[in-house]
């Protein structure tokens, strides 16, 4: 398979993938053609590989990190102190829980988000994500895990409960 | 209580994944960081020589050329550049377009123009952390089609020495004077030209009238 070829084919989900990652469409596009560009510059080996898919979706991922590594001193979590919980017997709960579960995920560790974005959008397993993350599959089922419990432990569990 | 968090994290990726940007030459994009990496290192490596050799061209310009404005310094004008051109202008977009062209997938587009190329300068649309590397394009509109109007614009294009250009040192796709054909989207989403850019996959062509009178008939 060409690198065209490749593009043609993946491009679309890995930009699809690089945007529920980053949650930016313009970091979204630089962060694909970034993961991209490793690609095509060791093209011969991505082209062998038993998973090129996986190979190229581990440059994504890995470059990814890497950018929130760099931005690490200057990086805050999200502020949720204005959040206000949706009142009850609001037409638009449902939507609203989301949206609170959007803003809660945003102040996680990029690497829970991350392995919750492979987990739950990219549908891979613990070995999968570890591949991807280029860490141990135990490092994979305790970050997972503790970012569940992050998330079950704020506000929006209750609005999940009210919604359902 | 989990199997619904993880449903509900099922929906909401998924539902970010659907307002993820269409696919617009990735390969472009990839190839044109390739080239820039490659530029940097060999400019690295070969150090004075390289870049007395870059001064020695830059400066017989100058002694021959009129004022440069802004970007446009080295950049000769179209009509030894690229005379009378037809076609898309040059890209590596390939099989990574997200629209085939044709005159009706043109009409979708946000803006369409007829203009001659006036000046090359910064481009406006990319983000400060960007490496993307857009110059913004100043043309005298002789025609709007579509989403404008006005004697002038400036759309961000890709820089003219794109396309199939070995290590971006080709002869420039376009240049001051050019008259293309332009079709693109507002890259933010905005309802100005501010953040306008023009697509490449063969949706900003040179002029040719039949392909003009094509664009009107399909915008009309």
């Amino acid at each position: 398979m060409g690198f065209e070829e490749y593009v043609s084919e993946q491009g679309r989900s890995l930009l699809r993938l690089a945007y529920v990652l980053t949650g930016d469409a313009h970091r979204a596009e630089d962060l694909t053609q970034t993961a991209l560009a490793d690609a095509y510059r060791h093209w011969r080996k991505v082209a062998a590989a038993r998973e090129p898919d996986a190979y190229v979706r581990r440059m994504l991922v890995n470059a990814h990190l890497s950018w929130h590594r760099r931005r690490s001193s200057t990086e805050r979590p999200t502020d949720l102190a204005g959040w206000e919980p949706p009142s009850a017997g609001d037409p638009a709960d449902e939507v609203a829980a989301r949206d609170q579960l959007r803003h809660v995920l945003a102040t996680l560790a990029p690497r829970a988000r991350t392995a919750l974005v492979l987990r739950y959008y990219a549908d891979l397993d613990d070995a999968g994500i570890a591949e991807a993350m280029g860490v141990t599959v135990s490092a994979v089922r305790a970050t997972t895990s503790r970012a569940l419990a992050t998330l079950r432990g704020s506000d929006v569990a209750a609005a999940l409960k009210e919604t359902s | 209580m989990t199997d619904q968090l993880e449903r509900e994290l099922r929906l909401l990726f998924a539902e970010d994944a659907d307002r993820a940007p269409e696919p617009v030459a990735l390969t472009t994009g990839a190839r044109r960081r390739v080239r820039q990496a490659r530029r940097s290192r060999i400019a690295w490596g070969a150090g004075a020589l390289v870049a007395a050799s870059m001064a020695a061209v830059v400066s017989a310009g100058a002694l021959t050329d009129p004022p440069p404005t802004e970007r446009t310094a080295a950049l000769p004008p179209a009509t030894s550049a690229a005379p009378q051109r037809t076609g898309a202008i040059p890209d590596e977009a390939n099989g990574s377009c997200a629209f085939s062209y044709s005159p009706r997938e043109v009409a979708r587009r946000a803006f369409t123009f007829d203009g001659t190329v006036t000046a090359i300068g910064p481009g406006r649309s990319d983000r400060p952390d960007s490496v993307l590397a857009h110059v913004g394009v100043t043309f005298t509109v002789n025609e709007w089609f579509t989403g404008g109007s006005g004697r002038t614009v400036t759309v961000d294009m890709s820089p003219p020495f794109g396309g199939r250009v070995t290590m971006g040192y080709g002869p420039p796709t376009y240049g001051i004077g050019t008259r293309l054909l332009v079709s693109g989207e507002h890259r933010w989403g905005g309802k100005t030209m501010a953040d306008a850019i023009a697509w490449g996959c063969q949706f900003t062509r040179y002029y040719d009238p039949a392909t003009a009178d094509s664009w009107r008939e399909a915008t009309r």
